[in-house]
């Protein structure tokens, strides 16, 4: 049975009134990678930064390693939690250096990171001086400081350029193909559905889904229906009124819809013609995982 | 800390230059005798400690919380108390390093002394370099306590000097006093604690208390200013660690 990496029960954390998460549960196994999805303000960030001691959970507990590397389990650990944070004052190098010291690691090759992720020719520029990119991009080699068992990543595209997301990608792509077990927060559900093996869908501060991404997927089709403009409004009131329809979104003039899988689109076709709605875009198709997020998440 | 290694010995040299001083004070190289040395020279550096330890007390912490780089040593793997111990080791350190500076200081400028080596006792009363030390570290942790508290380097500095300077003055000259007439209490805040640990090593004191027609010292004697101290030291330290390991950072 693969060893839990990590393990949360009954997490619940409350600013003010405001619950920001509530009664979380979660199990991550070694060697997968999980995504952690949910619309801004569903408790993904404040789950992160409990599970780092950054924040205080008000009730439930977590256990890192099933105990084995306690009381510093963090050691093993690398983080990206929100904004990189570095020394503005110290060159790339330096920053490194103390996280190498914290990380009691003085074997790695801090020449060699930098230059995996991009960063040797600015490696005595000054934190203060780097673009976002060049920021992120030496968190991820500070995350990567004394080879960690489990990598922790929270949006870390957010706020870069076309450019700067591809690269980041690129980083994450290479860190998962060497098997370590990652676990990424992201908006970026594409990204995720490429990336990870397992799906954690939050909203509000609960759980709605988890498990691997394949499960999580429902396997109910997807149906694209488009008809003429004068027609939506009497298409949108035909699928309200069917309990074996369900609308997800609407894509410019195309409105996505989960349907039973009994049904077929012949059906579809032939029921709203009875009704005097003529289709000018039918197709059915496998779901993405952020159509399922949203209809989970609406 | 540079402006403390400059300023110390730098004003009692400036006290040379003058030939006498206004009564009751004696003549300003008798300052430099021992053992009063110990308490003139603890007393300029109460004033330093005054305006520079307990700013880079609030320098030390909150220049971490808006770099977040406290946070972030928590997330590379420090854990909460580790942090705590090297805050407070740090800050123990510079305390050390500005008494033993005091101590070079008061060797150094004896040389300028009437008759410096006669008197005795040569390493001062009452555990002055004890007190002059409580004095550093008390300044250090509350400047670290403000910053603690609130994490913007601007606004921390300015609750340290607003309080240092105008708080306490007001609510023990003003609002104690009021309350409280003629009650000994009033030397117990924070602040005077510490500034009594090294006071101006004369009669002053006397005329200050006569001067507000208080039938009581208004200054505290050194075994109440350490015992006074040592308690507000532990509510600081207790403070930071509360802080520290049960808040959010």
């Amino acid at each position: 049975m693969p060893m839990k990496v990590l393990e949360i029960n009954n997490l619940s954390k409350s600013y003010g009134k405001t619950k920001a998460l509530n009664d979380l549960s979660l199990t991550l196994e070694k060697g997968n990678i999980y995504g952690l999805l949910g619309p801004n303000g569903s408790g993904k960030t404040t789950t992160l930064g409990i599970i780092m001691d950054v924040l205080k959970a008000n009730e439930g507990n977590y256990t890192w390693f099933e105990g084995q590397f306690d009381p510093h389990p963090r050691l093993n650990i690398g983080a990206i939690l929100e904004t990189p944070n570095f020394y503005p004052y110290l060159n790339a190098t330096d920053n490194l250096k103390i996280v190498q010291h914290i990380k009691k690691s003085p074997e790695d090759d801090l020449d060699s990171l930098l230059k995996w992720v991009n960063l040797y020719d600015r490696r005595k520029s000054n934190f203060k001086s780097f673009s976002l990119g060049m920021k992120q991009r030496l968190a991820i080699a500070a995350s990567l400081i004394g080879e960690p068992e489990v990598l922790i990543f929270d949006e870390p595209t957010n706020g870069l350029d076309p450019q700067g997301i591809a690269e980041i990608r690129e980083i994450i792509l290479k860190i998962a193909d060497e098997g370590k077990t990652i676990l990424m927060a992201s908006h970026i559900l594409d990204e995720v559905e490429k990336i990870c093996s397992h799906v954690a869908i939050l909203k509000s501060g609960k759980l709605l889904a988890s498990g691997p991404v394949g499960t999580i997927l429902d396997d109910n089709p997807i149906l694209e229906l488009g008809v003429s403009a004068d027609k939506e409004i009497d298409l949108f009131n035909w699928v309200n009124a069917r309990d074996d329809i369900q609308f997800i979104q609407k894509d410019g003039n195309i409105l996505l819809l989960s349907i039973s899988s009994e049904l077929q689109p012949e059906d579809i076709n032939s029921a709203t013609f009875q009704q005097g709605i003529v289709l000018q875009h039918l197709k059915m198709r496998k779901r993405t995982l952020e159509e399922e997020f949203l209809s989970i998440t609406q | 800390m540079i402006l403390y290694f400059a300023l110390l010995p730098s004003i009692a040299g400036v006290l040379l230059s003058f030939e006498t001083l206004p009564p009751p004070l004696p003549s300003p190289q008798s300052f430099f005798d021992f053992p009063i040395i110990w308490d003139f020279m603890g007393y300029i550096g109460n004033w330093l400690a005054y305006f520079l330890f307990g700013f880079l007390g609030v320098y030390i912490v909150s220049v971490d919380s808006s770099n977040k780089t406290l946070r972030q040593s928590v997330i590379n793997g420090l854990s909460r108390k580790q942090v705590i111990s090297a805050k407070l080791l740090f800050i123990l350190t510079l305390s050390l390093i500005t008494t033993a500076y005091y101590m070079l200081c008061v060797f150094v400028m004896a040389n300028f002394g009437t008759n410096p080596f006669e008197g005795s006792p040569l390493l001062g009363q009452e555990l002055i370099i004890f007190r002059f030390f409580i004095m550093s570290l008390s300044y250090f942790v509350f400047g670290f306590l403000i910053g603690l508290l609130i994490r913007s380097i601007g606004v921390a500095t300015m609750l340290y000097f607003l309080y240092v300077f105008f708080i306490e003055v007001i609510l023990r000259y003003v609002v104690h006093l009021n309350f409280f007439p003629k009650s000994r209490s009033m030397a117990y805040y924070p602040m005077n604690v510490v500034e009594d640990l090294t006071p101006f090593p004369s009669g002053s004191q006397e005329v200050a208390s006569n001067s507000m027609q208080l039938d009581f010292n208004l200054f505290l004697n050194p075994t109440e200013a350490l015992i006074s101290s040592g308690v507000y030291l532990l509510l600081y330290i207790t403070g930071i660690v509360f802080i520290i390991l049960k808040r959010d950072l």
